[in-house]
């Protein structure tokens, strides 16, 4: 993954592969971090949306990058996707891209920012 | 704050100077194995992956984050606890803090794995010193090159001893050896087998049975099966054991994950995820069974405070106590 070649193969494959989707939303009934994420990058749909925008040059924020990492990686959204896209998979591309600098993020934004819901008398509540 | 790459650097550095995502003693790795007198050199080893090895010590870590996370007032970590993780008040803060009775609890699940497999005549050995962590939070932060490498160095190591096929005991680690290392290693020509696969295989079992006086909730563990296929294996052999299984709403490919692959970067949400799990299957049963040591590590952390008990599957078909 040294290589500029390498790295142009993976975001034209990581290109494909997002650019799959369809924005149905299936994906989101199913994702665990979503329920508990202020927004929806914390869920698939959203993930490839951010993807797709790191990849076509924008610089993420903190708090995107953050609901990137915070990908579990566990699949259950492929399940459930018409399409069959790999989420996971793709985020760890995005991750894969970050770590060696081909994708950037805006400036500060490399430091983990989680805003998770707290649930209070059975109600999510945001905490920041 | 602390940064991303900050962390995932103090995870990776930690693996490529002790070999394991934390600096524990090596001999937690193997310490359980002696007391057995497990033979050495053999073509089948057990592999271990030292996952299970590493549950109370990713515990504690992941207690020392939470307690950091407290103190900042929005969920992150300074940048002065990211510069101590490298030094030895680690060491002092997260392995020192490990209980003894967590590592024995640990000791008796991988002991339990090792006696069924004996008791059941597979034929094998253990590789003690040589049982490495197979390097998957490396692919998991996309650090591709020192997956590589990792991979390649265990690889040599089970080339060095002659092995040729290796039984697993994990999701993580089985998935690791099957699905990623073809991929990263050329010529790849060593087996990987599960411990539940063997066993299940296995025509008359010698089995402690429960005469179907225990009922157990089963939370299956995502790679087990969304990526390895192995769903009815767990169930055939509880169900030969003589205990009652409870399917939750979301269960085999449909399951929820723990929370557990996030915990050292995002221990909160970790743990809320584990809460909302076990909320969902203490509807079914507040005996609750699984099969990976990362959900065990994470489900342990809130377990007392949603009032379930949660078992891995080897304890129980061991017969033996935690």
């Amino acid at each position: 993954m040294n290589s500029k070649a390498d790295s142009s193969n993976l975001v034209y494959m990581l290109s494909r592969e997002a650019g799959k989707c369809l924005y149905c939303g299936f994906c989101e009934a199913v994702c665990p971090t979503l329920p508990l994420g202020l927004h929806r990058g914390y869920g698939p749909r959203g993930r490839v949306a951010l993807v797709l925008e790191a990849l076509r040059g924008y610089k993420l924020s903190n708090e995107v990058i953050s609901s990137l990492y915070s990908c579990l990686g566990c699949g259950a959204c492929r399940v459930k996707c018409p399409v069959s896209i790999d989420v996971g998979g793709l985020v760890r591309g995005f991750k894969v891209l970050y770590s060696i600098g081909f994708v950037k993020g805006a400036p500060k934004s490399d430091q983990v920012v989680v805003r998770i819901r707290r649930r209070k008398y059975g109600i999510y509540k945001a905490i920041s | 704050m602390v940064s991303i790459k900050q962390l995932v650097e103090i995870i990776t550095s930690n693996i490529e100077s002790t070999g394991f995502p934390i600096p524990i003693p090596s001999e937690i790795i193997y310490e359980w194995a002696i007391p057995l007198k497990l033979p050495r050199r053999k073509k089948r080893v057990l592999y271990t992956g030292a996952l299970y090895q590493l549950v109370p010590y990713i515990n504690s870590l992941v207690k020392y984050l939470e307690s950091l996370e407290e103190r900042d007032t929005i969920a992150s970590i300074t940048l002065k606890t990211a510069r101590v993780f490298t030094k030895i008040s680690l060491f002092r803060k997260i392995v020192l803090r490990v209980r003894e009775e967590e590592v024995e609890r640990i000791y008796k699940i991988l002991r339990s794995i090792a006696m069924l497999l004996i008791e059941n005549n597979i034929d094998y050995g253990y590789l003690y010193e040589d049982d490495l962590y197979s390097g998957v939070l490396l692919y998991d932060m996309g650090l591709e090159d020192r997956f590589a490498k990792h991979a390649e160095k265990v690889n040599k190591v089970f080339k060095k001893l002659g092995v040729e096929e290796v039984i697993t005991i994990d999701p993580h680690t089985t998935y690791t050896l099957r699905q990623l290392y073809p991929k990263y290693i050329d010529r790849f020509d060593i087996n990987v087998v599960n411990y539940l696969e063997i066993l299940s295989s296995i025509e008359e079992l010698k089995i402690k049975h429960y005469g179907n006086s225990l009922k157990y909730v089963i939370h299956d563990p995502c790679y087990y099966t969304r990526f390895e296929n192995i769903i009815e294996e767990p169930r055939k052999l509880l169900l030969r054991a003589g205990i009652q299984i409870v399917e939750p709403r979301r269960a085999k490919e449909l399951t929820y994950c723990c929370g557990g692959p996030i915990e050292s970067i995002f221990p909160s949400l970790a743990g809320a995820i584990a809460e909302a799990r076990l909320e969902e299957l203490r509807e079914y049963s507040t005996q609750i069974i699984t099969l990976c040591p990362i959900c065990l590590a994470n489900f342990s952390r809130v377990s007392q405070k949603l009032g379930v008990s949660i078992r891995d599957i080897a304890s129980l078909l061991g017969g033996g106590d935690e």
